[in-house]
């Protein structure tokens, strides 16, 4: 059937698209937040404090190594995905593994600021979501919406890798 | 067969968590003074005092005051108070007199009437939501910009001046 090849072809091309258009925007969202957060440590342990959630201890800890989860989620992205796109390298087993432990990561993180997002906003406190993006917001139904879209894009790309790991 | 298809995930998900803790590792072994002041118990005066440090580098000129202070300022009459939160949250409840410039307007600050014909000695009082915002001092800064020499930043913000009861006003 030579008809049905110029279809089959575009498959491949849809799926580099939607890792490339949806994967990197996703590692450089993480690059960024965590390299602001790495930048100002003071700022971002009272943004985990105004939560109330945890001791002050644990407040700390969340607001040392938080960044450098983000940092870490992001950069094993982007080296996935790179990595595959530079030819000839006898990598992609490896950076197939770096994006699925990158996007697993990635998907930890939203999921518990969502639980996080929905506890916070149960008790009522109007705090800034130290979300750490560009613009600054207070915890509410914006920045839930946001982490679902972000969930959504993490479990695309982490099917996508699922199906592609599946393939012979 | 099925096992198989949540057993990658679950890897993955186990490889993750990992991952997590390690970058909490590294993140105390960076952050080791943040770290021993919360053991010790003295996180939230460490926090303050990183947060005052870093605006008197970043926001110099800008003269910080306290609670009593503000109040002082403005019952003495001779500040303009300026708000610097959103337009919704000045409707909703401000400091007596004060005026409202929100973020919005700050790249048109030059333009405003209000800007153009007051003195570049009025004394300015700014303030904006809370202790841990910091518009209140990047309006400052955009006001020292455009001439003004005596700026004031009541850095406890509406949140402060309203706990203490303090007079408050509503609408525009």
């Amino acid at each position: 059937m030579p008809g049905t090849q110029p279809a089959i072809r575009w498959i491949p091309v849809f799926k580099h698209l939607q890792q490339w258009g949806l994967g990197l925007p996703l590692a450089g969202i993480f690059l960024i937040t965590g390299w602001g957060k790495i930048g100002a440590p003071a700022e971002f342990a009272a943004a985990v404090q105004a939560y109330q959630l945890l001791p002050d201890l644990l407040v700390a800890v969340v607001a040392a190594g938080l960044p450098i989860a983000e940092l870490l989620a992001g950069g094993l992205l982007l080296a996935g995905l790179l990595a595959a796109w530079l030819p000839g390298l006898p990598v992609t087993a490896a950076a197939m593994l770096c994006r699925r432990w990158a996007l697993a990561m990635i998907f930890l993180q939203l999921v518990i600021f969502l639980v996080v997002l929905v506890v916070t906003m149960a008790r009522g406190l109007e705090i800034a979501c130290g979300c750490g993006l560009l613009r600054e917001r207070t915890v509410g139904w914006g920045a839930v919406a946001e982490d679902l879209v972000l969930i959504a894009v993490t479990w695309l790309l982490y099917r996508q890798e699922q199906q592609e790991g599946r393939r012979p | 067969m099925q096992a198989r298809g949540w057993r990658a995930p679950l890897k993955d998900l186990v490889a993750a968590l990992f991952l997590l803790l390690v970058s909490m590792g590294v993140g105390t072994v960076g952050q080791w003074p943040l770290i021993v002041a919360a053991w010790r118990g003295q996180l939230t005066e460490a926090l303050a005092a990183a947060r005052l440090a870093r605006r008197l580098q970043e926001f110099q000129g800008i003269q910080l005051v306290t609670l009593a202070e503000a109040y002082a300022l403005w019952q003495s009459g001779q500040v303009l108070v300026i708000d610097a939160r959103p337009a919704p949250d000045y409707r909703e409840l401000h400091i007596p007199g004060a005026v409202n410039l929100p973020p919005e307007v700050w790249p048109q600050l030059a333009e405003l009437p209000l800007l153009q014909t007051l003195p570049r000695q009025q004394l300015l009082l700014v303030y904006c939501s809370q202790e841990a915002c910091d518009d209140a001092l990047k309006l400052g800064r955009r006001l020292q910009a455009l001439g003004f020499s005596s700026i004031m930043a009541f850095t406890g913000g509406f949140r402060a001046w309203d706990a203490a009861g303090y007079p408050v006003d509503t609408g525009l």
